[in-house]
């Protein structure tokens, strides 16, 4: 025998639409006049009522953001290609190696000139005393408080939280006004904080050593966690791709660059005990 | 029953084959359209910044994929799936930020976080869907906000009527587990807080 729904349920199901109302798309192409047809007059209302409140259109703005997707779409596109080329088929894939193999000797020789630091793990091949972009002491600032225990610590490179802890960043936003807070973990997850939600940066005050408020709980995700402040961004899925495409080149290195190479961005890499 | 406007008489000229959307039609598009999507997404995210987020995304493709979309025989349609997505995107982003950051609105010297269990259906819903899988929350979506029935959600998903029930059934099932084991820790944290309050008076 079944369980009988509880009451919400039972009401959502009831809501289900049987076929005797035309569904809220049939009402928009009503009103749009794709096709023929009435409309109630509740949801004229509540359209007109939309008309009002939908942002003017801003034609600048639209096809700036329409070059934006078209970029976010072909990297896409590529990402998935180098995917798919590793599943090619196997005279595919040699013809890839033996190009491969002709170009060693070249990147060979390229690598003797050039002699690359090797890509670190964790954080602590991260250097602990970093001078940030062109303006040094000018840029943008984050640290921040733990909650451990009942203790508040001050946050740093031998400070090791753990799932529990509570965190709450400080920052000096030197001059910009806008801030996204996000964090990447070590398994590469990337969760905006600030703002708590929508497109809009977080509004921050441009002078002095400030508290953020409201703090972060740390989970139980893998490796260290990186925050990255993002000052003076334009949009949340802005400072996202900008984090998003420093990690992808070099994982916590990445971001550390991006830290170091931009005046608006800081980064705090939180070491996760258990 | 108001009669519908009828489609605007003086529509700008196409633009050429293989050019993009000129001014003017992106213009008379976003005049046509743009509440209606409003409308419906604000009722999906509950959000209007949010909302205002899915017009300009949905209109950013628009001109994007200008070539395919101007050939539609319903362009609302076609911006419907579109904003489907983001709203869908925004909903799943939110449950990861809430995950994390389930205090993310008290200082570390704040006091105690409160736990405000959402009493609407809609708000009921946007929560349930946001631990199904991606098809199940397109037809949740369709089905609870757009007002489809399961017939019309079952040709825009591209699913078989029986199998969209079976889905359904099975979004139902689980929302029913998961609103059960809430309501049992909702009472479990009342009965421990209420055994805090009594000791504290030196009560039993």
């Amino acid at each position: 025998m079944t369980q009988p729904l509880p009451d919400p349920l039972e009401r959502l199901e009831a809501r289900l639409n049987e076929g005797r109302r035309p569904s809220l798309l049939d009402l928009g192409r009503r009103a749009t006049g794709e096709v023929p047809g009435e409309v109630d007059p509740l949801t004229a209302a509540a359209f007109e009522e939309a008309r009002e409140a939908v942002a003017p259109l801003d034609l600048v703005v639209l096809r700036a953001r329409a070059v934006r997707v078209a970029e976010a779409e072909a990297r896409s596109a590529a990402r998935a290609a180098s995917e798919d080329s590793a599943g090619l088929p196997w005279t595919e894939r040699l013809k890839a190696w033996w190009v491969a193999g002709a170009l060693l000797p070249v990147l060979a020789a390229a690598l003797l000139v050039v002699q690359l630091p090797t890509p670190g793990e964790g954080p602590s091949d991260l250097p602990t005393d970093r001078t940030k972009g062109r303006l040094g002491a000018d840029s943008v600032h984050l640290d921040f408080l733990l909650l451990q225990d009942g203790d508040i610590v001050h946050g740093g490179p031998d400070v090791v939280a753990r799932p529990g802890d509570r965190i709450q960043f400080r920052y000096e936003a030197r001059g910009f006004e806008e801030l996204v807070l996000l964090s990447i973990d070590g398994e590469g997850t990337l969760t905006v904080f600030w703002p708590e939600a929508g497109e809009e940066p977080e509004a921050v005050s441009p002078r002095g050593e400030q508290l953020l408020e409201g703090s972060v709980i740390l989970d139980d995700a893998p490796g260290p966690e990186a925050f990255v402040a993002i000052f003076g961004t334009a949009s949340v899925a802005e400072a996202e791709a900008l984090a998003a495409a420093a990690w992808e080149r070099d994982g916590l290195r990445g971001l550390d660059a991006l830290a170091r190479d931009d005046e608006a961005v800081d980064l705090v890499v939180v070491e996760r005990g258990r | 029953m108001s009669p519908a406007p009828q489609r605007p008489a003086s529509e700008p000229a196409p633009s050429p084959e293989g050019a993009g959307p000129t001014d003017a039609e992106i213009a008379a598009l976003y005049d046509r359209y743009a509440h209606v999507i409003f409308h419906r997404a604000r009722q999906i995210l509950h959000n209007d910044e949010e909302a205002q987020d899915a017009v300009q995304e949905t209109f950013a493709r628009v001109i994007h994929h200008w070539e395919s979309f101007r050939h539609e025989a319903s362009p609302l349609t076609w911006m419907y799936r579109i904003s489907t997505n983001w709203c869908l995107n925004q909903l799943r982003n939110k449950k990861g930020r809430r995950q994390k950051r389930e205090a993310r609105t008290h200082d570390i010297v704040g006091e105690g976080v409160s736990w405000l269990r959402p009493q609407l259906e809609a708000e009921l819903v946007r929560e349930l869907i946001a631990e199904a899988d991606e098809e199940t929350q397109r037809i949740v979506i369709h089905l609870y906000f757009d007002d489809m029935t399961r017939e019309e959600t079952a040709k825009l998903v591209g699913l078989s009527v029986p199998t969209l029930r079976k889905r359904l059934r099975a979004f139902l099932k689980q929302a029913n587990l998961k609103l059960t084991m809430d309501r049992r820790h909702a009472a479990l944290a009342t009965a421990s807080l209420l055994g805090c309050v009594l000791s504290s008076w030196g009560l039993p």
